[in-house]
């Protein structure tokens, strides 16, 4: 073993790291949100009798699922200029990433929407509920409950896939790492020390995830 | 939990950093008893390495590897790498030798050894006449795309610090980000912007400002000294017999200039 390990090489760069971090956190948190609208919506329109909705959702799921992120990001910022469409690293990140999430999403939300039977249906309406009553105690409300650690998982999963965002030139944390192995080269500290970045990102954000479980789920049915 | 995670990750971290040792240290005695030299050439940089119509790598340093394998009497395996990563590939024992149109800089010989130089590129800031720039100082909000560590990237950092520059993984997506409209400048070397002139005459590559002449050099590990002194002496008679400066004149199409032995 002859490799010295001499991560005080990276100490100049720590305010790059915090900023790259900082930067796959407002990412992931906001393609969090957006992911999750563009998801609700598709999956409300997949399970629509309607085949003018149900239709473009299945194009779109099948689309998105079927193709690498990295095609899909590479079309969003080399692409759509050509189109008239100039977008910056991070915003045509952000864009792609929410497609990408919205169709993983859906299709959770979708099977935790089957999984409510009809007969329970049935049931909310003629205890006088309205149709949107229904929707949101009787099928959304249970759905998510019974989808939530997949959901939450996928959540994981997609602010782990931020990294690849930094093919485009964004500027988040492992495109920052790139930036200082290119000017340290100091390969390994480097990437051992975003790995351990990323784990503790991960391990925060199942805590959050978590205690907004027990917070929404748990507590609620029990008071 | 905590006390297993940090066991965990440690024991990882010596077990790959024990792989990535194990490999090293292969130096001229090596590699003539193994009968094979493995070499990394650049797989986005036309002339120097890239690939033809059949996908088979061409260029300079495609050719130096070739003829080197040649001179060592040994097999050549050939490795395709990008700009980001030829100084990881031979840090990590992966390769013995990378040809990859690489400046020497203080900072890199304190990674790896340089050969005496083979060849030369200039390094600047290319784009169309319309944008008035002529020198670093110049640069306002203009956006330069750049290949991210490349000699290009660190000059152009210093030369412009607070210049828009955009770095990307290596220098054809960089490229793109030129060709696409997402970056008004490239900054790359006069070759490259040659080349992609040739092959798309729409493209406005014209010099804005030339950063400075950069040497080409062969790079080996520091733990290599045998290699390195052969390849010395390979480029020294090279210089000599005029074999490299046909080299240059076959791919760059223009004169050798006279080199400093390093």
């Amino acid at each position: 073993m002859n490799y010295n390990f001499k991560f005080k090489a990276l100490a100049p760069y720590t305010s790059e790291i915090i900023d790259g971090v900082i930067l796959t956190l407002q990412l992931s948190a906001v393609t969090m949100l957006l992911g999750l609208a563009i998801g609700l919506a598709v999956a409300i329109a997949s399970i629509s009798p309607k085949s003018a909705l149900r239709r473009p959702a299945r194009i779109y799921v099948e689309a998105i699922r079927n193709t690498p992120l990295i095609v899909q990001l590479f079309i969003v910022f080399f692409g759509l200029p050509t189109l008239g469409i100039k977008l910056g690293a991070n915003s045509a990140a952000l864009i792609a990433l929410s497609i990408n999430l919205g169709a993983y999403s859906s299709e959770i939300l979708r099977a935790g929407f089957e999984s409510i039977r009809p007969s329970q249906i049935e049931a909310g309406r003629s205890l006088g509920l309205t149709a949107a009553q229904t929707f949101r105690h009787v099928v959304l409300f249970p759905a998510i409950k019974s989808i939530y650690p997949a959901l939450a998982s996928q959540f994981v999963l997609l602010m782990l896939t931020t990294s690849i965002v930094s093919s485009i030139g964004a500027t988040e944390l492992f495109g920052q790492a790139a930036f200082i192995d290119s000017r340290t080269y100091r390969s390994f500290e480097v990437y051992a020390l975003i790995t351990l970045s990323y784990l503790f990102l991960t391990l925060a954000f199942r805590s959050l995830f978590s205690a907004i479980y027990w917070l929404v789920f748990v507590r609620r049915s029990r008071a | 939990m905590f006390k297993h995670l940090t066991k965990i990750v440690s024991a990882a971290l010596i077990a790959g950093s024990f792989m990535a040792g194990s490999s090293q240290a292969t130096d001229l005695q090596d590699i003539l008893s193994e009968g094979k030299v493995r070499i990394g050439v650049p797989v986005d940089v036309a002339p120097f390495g890239s690939n033809d119509a059949n996908n088979n790598p061409v260029g300079l340093d495609v050719d130096m590897a070739t003829n080197i394998a040649e001179a060592l009497g040994v097999e050549l395996e050939l490795q395709q790498i990008t700009g980001a990563n030829r100084i990881p590939y031979l840090l990590t024992g992966k390769l013995d030798i990378v040809i990859s149109v690489m400046g020497a800089t203080p900072q890199r010989a304190l990674q790896i050894a340089f050969s005496s130089p083979y060849s030369g590129i200039s390094g600047g800031v290319f784009g169309p006449k319309d944008i008035p720039v002529s020198s670093a100082d110049d640069l306002t909000d203009q956006t330069i795309a750049v290949a991210r560590g490349t000699t290009q990237d660190l000059l152009l950092s210093k030369l412009a610090p607070d210049a828009n520059i955009q770095r990307y993984d290596d220098d054809a997506t960089a490229a793109a980000a030129f060709t696409s409209g997402q970056a008004e400048l490239f900054a790359t070397a006069d070759i490259v912007a040659k080349v992609m002139m040739t092959q798309d005459p729409s493209l406005e590559l014209y010099p804005k400002f030339i950063m400075m002449f950069n040497p080409t050099h062969i790079g080996v590990r520091h733990d290599s000294p045998q290699l390195l002194q052969w390849l010395n002496t390979y480029v020294f008679v090279g210089m000599l017999d005029g074999s490299l400066a046909a080299l240059t004149e076959k791919w760059l199409g223009s004169e050798l200039p006279d080199l400093p032995s390093l």
